[in-house]
């Protein structure tokens, strides 16, 4: 349980520290309205519904050498879908960023390479896991509006449940457009590879294990770890599947002064397991992100 | 900040004449610079220079014998315009608890002073005219300009637009208006008469101004 008291005192210190030692807060909070939400393949499944989101982070920037910095971040927050309270969970970890600028000025590319351990405590109980995660990402600004960047990144799940062991690699490209001081427009496109989890009722699941579906579709799921969750119904099943996925999204991001932005996003992805079975998901987000 | 009247020695050698002194105040003028964009509004931050035409010698410099300052402030410079004349040291005080790392690129003085943090003062000689565009390679979105000119007369303007040169030996001058947004150039020649106080008004076209965003950048999309 989060106290509001013990919260307030936390985040007090963590300002008081941030004032002393160099140490910079920010705020990022969203709301998503996700189009299936649950992962589901088949139409009668899928379900809509709001996100929520809130992280809190820490972060100190501290330069090494000429064109080295090291950035360390801890970071706490918590996600929550009030339709289907079973998914809420709380996450709080910390990265290590080196960051490497190859030559003098704005436009000197510039490389990330990232660290990162997180725990998340999930209501359901089979999701709390330790994720580890590595990223490396380059980037280019070309004039004072534009600038593009191409990351990997790789995340491992070391959950209490082998549904939730999930461990995946994406490779994407961003492309950032300021258009003036205060508008700015950017957008993704890349593709992951490896496990992701997904939902089916009771009723769909039966029919998937029986080979109502396919066979193809039996034979694989008939291998693979699941586990009733009720995470959007009762009997609900949640299952760890082996694919990929193709997402992109458009963000537009105007500034509220120097410090805070409110982001609105569309986003979408396409993704496939091993048995052919494609997942479509769609979503809108409205942010706000401020540096205190 | 006005900055005609550069603190020097040498004029208060120069003044121990009193009769030289006593000519040049009599033979001296005043110019007020007003600059406003195409909507009539006030231009802050516009370097207002005035190049004698006629001197037989180049006017004396007269150089601050103290550095000027361009500070580091919340990861920002302070001010984000100064003028100064050719011959000026510049110290780039770190007023943050974080390092900065101050550079040039542009030709008129090309430099970098290697990661700093408080407490270490690193003044640079400025010793050709032109413009210096600031950067930090640490924080990108920290910009702050320069400009060096070759005259002691000199001047920026403030929040009203407007720019006054005072002591202005009589003669002809070339007026010079620079803005980090102005479009294409501003220049004039007039004539400074003796004990007056004449105005210019003068209109520029200013580009958007296209500093690299500070406010912070959403983590984008993408599923996990
Ligand atoms: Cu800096």
């Amino acid at each position: 349980m989060i106290h509001p008291e013990r919260a307030t005192a936390l985040f007090l210190a963590a300002l008081a520290w941030n004032s002393a030692f160099a140490v910079s807060l920010s705020l990022d909070a969203s709301t998503t309205w996700a189009d299936n939400i649950s992962r589901s393949a088949l139409a009668a499944d899928q379900t809509d519904a709001f996100f929520h989101d809130a992280h809190l982070t820490a972060s100190h920037l501290q330069p090494l050498a000429t064109g080295l910095s090291l950035i360390a971040e801890a970071s706490a927050g918590y996600e929550v879908v009030p339709r289907f309270p079973q998914n809420s969970a709380y996450l709080g970890g910390a990265t290590a960023a080196l960051r490497k600028k190859f030559g003098i000025g704005a436009f000197a590319p510039v490389l990330v390479s990232e660290i990162g351990l997180q725990r998340r405590e999930a209501r359901i109980a089979g999701d709390n896991s330790w994720i580890a995660s590595g990223a490396l990402r380059f980037s280019q600004r070309f004039t004072d509006a534009w600038r593009a960047s191409i990351s990997g990144d790789w995340e491992q799940h070391y959950a209490a449940h082998s549904t939730f062991d999930v461990r995946h690699h994406r490779l994407f490209g961003t492309l950032t457009w300021d258009i003036t001081d205060r508008w700015q427009l950017s957008g993704g496109h890349g593709r992951l590879w490896g496990d992701f989890d997904a939902n089916a009722s009771w009723s769909t699941w039966g029919r998937a294990l029986g080979g109502l579906i396919s066979p193809v579709v039996a034979s694989y799921y008939n291998t693979i770890s699941w586990e009733v969750t009720n995470a959007y119904g009762p009997g609900w099943v949640t299952y760890r599947v082996t694919g990929h996925s193709d997402f992109w999204w458009l963000e537009l991001s105007p500034a509220l002064g120097a410090n805070t932005s409110l982001p609105l996003r569309y986003e979408g992805s396409t993704t496939v397991n091993r048995a052919g079975i494609k997942y479509e998901q769609y979503g809108w987000t409205l942010g706000v992100l401020h540096r205190f | 900040m006005p900055r005609i009247f550069l603190h020097s020695p040498a004029p208060v050698l120069a003044c121990l004449l009193a009769f030289t002194c006593h000519t040049s105040r009599l033979a001296a003028g005043n110019v007020v610079v007003i600059v406003k964009d195409t909507k009539g509004q006030p231009v802050t931050d516009a370097v207002v220079s005035l190049i004698p035409l006629e001197a037989s010698a180049p006017a004396p410099l007269h150089p601050p014998v103290e550095p000027v300052v361009i500070s580091q402030h919340g990861e920002e410079f302070d001010p984000y315009v100064t003028v100064v004349a050719v011959g000026t040291h510049v110290s780039f005080p770190n007023l943050d608890s974080i390092r900065h790392q101050v550079y040039s690129l542009s030709k008129t003085k090309p430099f970098e002073i290697p990661l700093y943090g408080s407490g270490t003062e690193q003044s640079i000689l400025f010793d050709r005219p032109g413009i210096v565009a600031l950067g930090c390679n640490i924080h990108d979105w920290m910009s702050a300009y320069l400009v060096v000119v070759e005259t002691p007369h000199f001047m920026k303007t403030a929040g009203d637009g407007v720019a006054r040169l005072a002591e202005l030996p009589a003669g002809r001058y070339r007026l010079d208006v620079w803005h980090p947004r102005l479009a294409g150039e501003s220049r004039r020649d007039l004539v400074v008469a003796a004990a007056d106080a004449a105005t210019q008004t003068i209109s520029v076209t200013l580009k958007p101004d296209r500093r690299i965003r500070r406010a912070p950048d959403g983590a984008g999309g993408g599923y996990k």
